[in-house]
């Protein structure tokens, strides 16, 4: 127990050594949901509602998601990636821990401190732009649970690409398709409520909508009290799947990990 | 009677390189259907290093030395063969591997680049779970005889090169492994850091009865720390044995690389 705590505080002390870089993109993530919401906004200032979601509902699930999408992402696949190329992974694998802990616990320091800072900020936004109104207690508790859970799987699919990096030379494609597809597949751009029929039934299966969509429709009011405890549900079962297929690939991957020169 | 700390035997590694041909057509080639080569960097070695025995592993580039510590430590998978250290699979037991060794390699640093030293031994002393006790002494030793005092408050990316190596070693040896191994601990180090290293490394050859396993270029240097002496060459151990016996079986060589031009054309002639 004692070595993962210090892997905690590990994470956090190099998240602040680099703080400069984490208060610039906190400043770029901040100009962003501004814009994401002034757009969306002017969108409402036209229609009163857009499939179920009024103003009210689009202003929470706004700044939720920005929430859910800012924390934990600083995506380690690109660390994991540089190390295996400048070969210094092999460091983190002569360590009495298997790799997937120790990134694990690490991102946990790093993404802890994120967190606490973006829950704050967020939170005072919303209480400026909306005021008290509509926001229940339990919706609260059950969204932190919520992001917990999504950030579980956040990490299992970091990891899962991270496995594809010891394959590919080119880890930068891995990292931005990673990106890519966890943006608009979570509902970090749009909520999954809006998207077309088939397209739709296709990403609510798929675990990226445990990231972003499932916390903010949990908060926002999308869903109901049952529904909410069928995503926390679903939201687990993907977690479990996710880690067991990482350990197979880790597995695969391992074995194939050649360190030239040196 | 001595124990056996390391057993190797028949070890094979054979690398995939990927073979491009040149030009526009031969990448798109490529694309759709990637040759492999095979090569062969380590090619069946034995050997066996007793509890408390210094050994020297001497080659030129790309003989396959950090290849077979790099299966030593459980880091790569062997194609073939079979490794024993302490009695456990490196491989197959890494995480058990790693708690009984000690690595060191010259090139790569394991402390935490953008935090204090200090910082980076105490993580250590949490992740090996090393006794409060044990890791109290060790460092108190360490800083005296490697004089870390002077740097152990600074980030490691700000250290010189000669103080990061000994906060390397330090580092490598906070958990009392049994086996060290280091490859080319020495690279790039002034005179005077190499004489203070190898010193430290004796001390603990003598006083923990540590087993050590360096990798170098430099025969030199290692004749008074080692008295064993391996020397691979493409692949192949060329040379096994005391390391006096070198100097008597090739009394007119001047350096390594004309020793194993030497012993490798005899090993091509038979």
């Amino acid at each position: 127990m004692r070595k993962y705590l210090a892997l905690i505080k590990g994470g956090f002390l190099e998240g602040i050594a680099y703080k400069e870089n984490f208060l610039t993109g906190l400043l770029a993530n901040f100009v962003q949901v501004v814009v994401f919401y002034y757009v969306w906004k002017s969108i409402f200032l036209y229609h009163t509602e857009i499939n179920g979601y009024t103003w009210e509902i689009m202003k929470k699930y706004v700044i939720v998601s920005f929430l859910c999408n800012s924390t934990f992402s600083f995506g380690f696949e690109m660390q994991t990636a540089n190390s295996i190329i400048s070969g210094n992974i092999i460091t983190d694998l002569l360590k009495p821990l298997s790799y997937r802990s120790l990134t694990f616990f690490k991102a946990v320091g790093t993404a802890g401190m994120e967190f606490l800072i973006t829950f704050l900020w967020c939170g005072t936004f919303l209480v400026m732009c909306n005021g008290m109104q509509n926001i229940e207690v339990w919706r609260v508790l059950l969204l932190l649970f919520s992001i917990l859970l999504g950030m579980g799987i956040k990490f299992n699919i970091q990891y899962i690409f991270s496995m594809f990096c010891f394959y590919t030379d080119n880890a930068y494609g891995v990292v931005k398709g990673r990106e890519v597809l966890t943006n608009f597949c979570s509902g970090a751009l749009v909520p999954l409520a809006l998207f077309p029929g088939f397209l739709q039934k296709i990403v609510t299966v798929m675990p990226f909508s445990g990231i972003v969509y499932i916390p903010c429709s949990i908060f926002d009011g999308i869903f109901c009290w049952q529904k909410c405890w069928e995503a926390l549900l679903f939201q687990s079962v993907w977690n479990v799947i996710l880690f067991a297929f990482g350990s197979i690939l880790w597995k695969k991957a391992s074995s194939v990990i050649a360190l030239y020169g040196g | 009677m001595p124990m056996e700390s390391i057993a190797v035997k028949n070890l094979y590694k054979k690398y995939k390189i990927s073979q491009r041909q040149e030009g526009f057509a031969g990448m798109v080639k490529y694309l759709f259907h990637p040759q492999y080569k095979e090569k062969e960097a380590v090619k069946g070695i034995s050997f066996s290093i007793q509890q408390g025995e210094c050994v020297a592993f001497l080659g030129a580039n790309g003989a396959g030395k950090s290849t077979t510590i790099k299966m030593l430590t459980g880091i790569m998978k062997p194609t073939e063969g079979k490794i024993s250290v302490m009695g456990n699979d490196p491989f197959r037991e890494r995480l058990i591997n790693a708690g009984k060794i000690g690595v060191v390699f010259g090139q790569k640093t394991q402390l935490w680049w953008d935090i204090p030293v200090k910082d980076s031994f105490e993580l250590l002393h949490s992740i090996y779970e090393i006794p409060d006790n044990v890791y109290e002494e060790n460092l108190n030793l360490f800083k005296k005889i490697l004089e870390l005092e002077e740097f152990i408050d600074q980030p490691a990316r700000k250290l010189s090169l000669g103080q990061r190596v000994r906060a390397d070693i330090a580092a490598a040896l906070l958990h009392d492994p049994p086996v060290l191994f280091l490859d080319e601990p020495t690279i790039g180090l002034d005179v005077a850091v190499k004489q203070k290293v190898y010193q430290f490394l004796q001390y603990i050859n003598k006083e923990k009865k540590t087993t050590i396993l360096l990798t170098s270029h430099d025969l030199k240097d290692m004749e008074w720390l080692c008295r064993r002496l391996i020397i691979l060459e493409k692949g192949e151990i060329l040379f096994d044995d005391e390391i006096t016996k070198i100097f008597d079986n090739y009394p007119e060589a001047e350096t390594l690389e004309e020793i194993i031009i030497e012993l490798f054309n005899g090993n091509t002639k038979k």
